[in-house]
């Protein structure tokens, strides 16, 4: 959990560039002179960054004669950081100088007192959307087996039923779960060290996070692929338990990540 | 008889789902709807929605153009406000027989997103209020009529301090009428909506005349009695919606 702010300052008359350095936060300012270094320096900050939670904020003033845009950061996706571009003059969001200095134009101080705040602001809105992606991936998949479900007893219709829904399946639904795991950070690497992991407050107990699985997965070997669950749906004493899967990880979800709010 | 489901492309997964259920475990064939397809629909048929509220305006103005039977709408959404809550998945086909049962009554008003649009149509979104605008019209255009009939003034002295306030008071009530109007269709008010549909244009014809005439316009006895019609049925709806705000939150008030 860490927040990098990118141009915090410019136009500063003495070289500088990092103006603060911490294991919470990264401030870095620009000076004209030192261009080329400011830059490597930023790439390599964000290339050494491994901290899954990290939130970015660039400012991205256009009279800035150097300054950054999310695309220029070179980010792979696989660091999942949430990047927000900003800066001051209210054409796009100034929440991070409301939140984290006095917003004074020329010499802004930095409040580390409103570091969560200014945190769960940016990445907290990503949590908090988890819930409805999260029944968008799978709500298909729980109808569709507490259709089947009732339809047991009638073995062909059943069989035609479950094909239906196999040659609907696709490798997306694995996706997005990955994505949604990996922005809860539930993998058991990311969860190891608790600086890379969630603030406490979104945190999961061990225990409802190993029920967060899929059933087919394991928390020592989570993921799997769109054959695995051909396989398992094959196997119909699976259906019930993805459908209470399903909907014990809605509530789940709603009561950390929404209600708190 | 039949059913449609109205989704977004967004939802075409979850509606395949949907379509599936309905047909194996119920036997009913649900088609899906988009924008591309023209319905000739029967007053029998069910037009089952997912609540997104992003493509939930064009729909119900689409179902209120059609003059489709605002009884036989059924709101799918992921809480117990709407007709079927998809979330409680293990009671998916006792929601899918109990909402065929309920023919009329539906209470709209607990689904947000309907009522907060309701709610604007009233308090209006930074203008006058919906009874203050309406309120205007009687005044203005009910003292324009009366003060020409009586014969004692000029049409200088009428048109500028009455006759124009109560046409911009009447251009905004029906604009916001129109834009609302669906919303208030399906919330139980399609009689109404329909009546006061026809009253404005009973009065919009009348004034129409009044706006090419160089002298007074005495408004016809048709006219005066659509206008309160259309008063008293706003009138109706805002105090319903008053009594439904104030149970759901007593605070707002």
């Amino acid at each position: 959990m860490k927040i990098i702010f990118i141009n915090w300052r410019w136009q500063i008359d003495q070289p500088q560039v990092s103006i603060k350095n911490s294991n919470k936060v990264i401030v870095s300012a620009y000076t004209r002179k030192q261009s080329d270094v400011y830059k490597n320096y930023i790439i390599s900050i964000l290339q050494n960054n491994r901290d899954a939670s990290s939130l970015v904020l660039v400012h991205a003033d256009a009279r800035n004669l150097y300054y950054f845009t999310e695309n220029d950061l070179r980010i792979t996706e696989s660091y999942n950081y949430k990047v927000v571009e900003f800066c001051n003059d209210g054409l796009r969001n100034i929440k991070a100088y409301e939140l984290f200095s006095q917003n004074h134009v020329y010499n802004p101080t930095i409040n580390l007192e409103n570091f969560v705040d200014v945190w769960d602001h940016f990445w907290g809105e990503d949590l908090r959307e988890l819930l409805g992606k999260f029944i968008i991936t799978f709500l298909p998949l729980a109808i569709d087996l507490q259709g089947l479900s009732k339809c047991l007893t009638e073995e062909t219709k059943a069989n035609k039923y479950l094909n239906e829904v196999i040659n609907d399946l696709t490798d997306n639904t694995i996706i997005e779960w990955n994505i949604i795991k990996k922005t809860l950070a539930l993998k058991q690497n990311l969860s190891d060290n608790p600086e890379e992991s969630l603030p406490e407050e979104y945190r999961f107990e061990e225990e409802e996070k190993t029920s967060m699985y899929f059933p087919l997965e394991s928390v020592k070997k989570p993921g799997f692929s769109i054959g695995d669950l051909y396989e398992y749906l094959k196997n119909k004493d699976n259906y019930e338990l993805i459908v209470t899967w399903f909907e014990k990880n809605v509530k789940k979800l709603n009561d950390k990540l929404v209600q708190k709010k | 008889m039949n059913y449609f489901l109205i989704t977004e492309d967004s939802s075409i997964t979850l509606a395949h789902s949907l379509a599936r259920y309905y047909w194996y475990t119920l036997g009913i064939e649900l088609c899906l709807w988009n924008d591309g397809m023209s319905i000739e629909s029967d007053k029998n048929d069910f037009f089952f929605i997912l609540n997104e509220p992003k493509g939930l305006e064009k729909y119900l103005s689409w179902i209120h153009k059609n003059d489709f039977n605002p009884n036989r709408i059924r709101f799918i959404g992921y809480d117990s406000n709407a007709d079927i809550n998809l979330l409680e998945v293990e009671k998916l086909k006792k929601q899918i027989e109990h909402c065929f049962a309920v023919t009329r009554g539906v209470d709209r008003l607990g689904i947000p997103f309907i009522f907060n649009r309701i709610k604007t149509f009233f308090n209006g979104h930074g203008e006058q209020s919906l009874l203050s605008c309406i309120s205007g019209v009687k005044y203005y255009l009910g003292n324009y009529s009366e003060m020409a009939d009586s014969g004692e003034y000029s049409p200088d002295e009428l048109n500028k301090p009455f006759f124009l306030p109560g046409m911009q008071c009447w251009d905004e009530f029906t604009l916001r009428f129109s834009k609302y109007a669906s919303f208030l269709y399906v919330s139980g008010w399609d009689k109404q909506v329909h009546e006061i549909e026809r009253s404005i244009n009973v009065v919009t014809m009348d004034l129409k005349k009044a706006e090419v005439s160089d002298c007074f316009h005495t408004f016809s006895s048709e006219t005066i009695q659509s206008l309160k019609e259309i008063i008293t049925s706003i009138e109706n709806m805002a105090s319903q919606i008053d009594r439904k705000q104030y149970e759901t939150n007593p605070a707002d008030r």
